[in-house]
């Protein structure tokens, strides 16, 4: 199983981001499924970097499972405890005037991935999700 | 990301090549700002542009919601595949005027502007 450790500042994003690109090739995603893939991770990995070490630096293990159907990725960190889960969706049928932007990253997160988990253990955030090559 | 404004017939387009993402949101940020004046017509032209993430969806819901407060009009345009999943996902293509190409929003803007 890939695994790469990145420390979680802004510049590795990239890194982190081809590490996952690589390890979704074996499963020969279609070019929009890519892309998305990209998005939710970028996503998560953002959240990370910008709120999950306040006062220290810290650090983020993925884990890449390519499987026969499907990817699974594991994004790890040791920062506060986060659960993407509980943050509220937003409404996307509002007007423009009552909008925010607030939440949309991680609700897009949800609406790509098939399988989105999340465990809190011995101070680690650890968070699963899957994407399989059919829609 | 490399962003290139003009101005033509009086409204200013603004023309995104490459990723807008969490580390190039700003700078689109930075460049729409100025642009948001009185009745200032703003055409955003993502042709150039494949990924657009919630960082970019931010700068974009501040410049939707700042211009028609001074009077002026926003329009999207050159939307591919990639962006414009983005936007349905989103239900951001709801209240965005959005069209194939700078030109159709250039005429679309301008005859708005006549009512």
């Amino acid at each position: 199983m890939p695994k790469a450790v990145f420390p979680a500042e802004m510049k590795n994003l990239e890194s982190m981001i081809a590490f996952i690109r690589e390890g979704a090739e074996k499963l020969d995603f279609d070019k929009m499924t890519l892309s998305q893939l990209h998005l939710a991770c970028e996503e998560v990995l953002v959240n990370i970097i910008n709120y999950a070490y306040p006062d220290k630096e810290g650090s983020i293990e993925i884990n890449c499972k390519p499987g026969q159907e499907q990817l699974r990725i594991e994004i790890v960190d040791s920062g506060i405890p986060f659960r993407p889960l509980d943050i509220p969706e937003p409404d996307i049928n509002l007007p423009l005037e009552e909008r925010s932007p607030g939440g949309l990253g991680i609700f897009m997160m949800r609406k790509i991935m098939d399988q989105v988990s999340y465990t809190r253990d011995q101070g680690r955030n650890i968070l699963t999700m899957a994407k399989g090559k059919q829609p | 990301m490399e962003i290139k404004t003009t101005i033509r017939k009086g409204i200013n387009i603004v023309e995104i090549t490459g990723n807008l993402d969490g580390n190039s949101a700003p700078q689109l940020q930075e460049s729409a700002m100025p642009l948001i004046v009185p009745d200032g017509d703003l055409i955003l032209d993502f042709s150039g542009c494949r990924y657009v993430s919630s960082a970019g969806l931010r700068v974009l819901l501040m410049i939707a919601k700042q211009l028609p407060a001074q009077g002026g009009q926003l329009a999207l345009s050159g939307l591919l595949e990639e962006v414009k999943d983005v936007m349905d996902m989103t239900g951001f293509s709801h209240f965005f005027k959005i069209f194939e190409t700078v030109e159709e929003a250039a005429a679309a803007l301008t005859q708005a502007r006549k009512k």
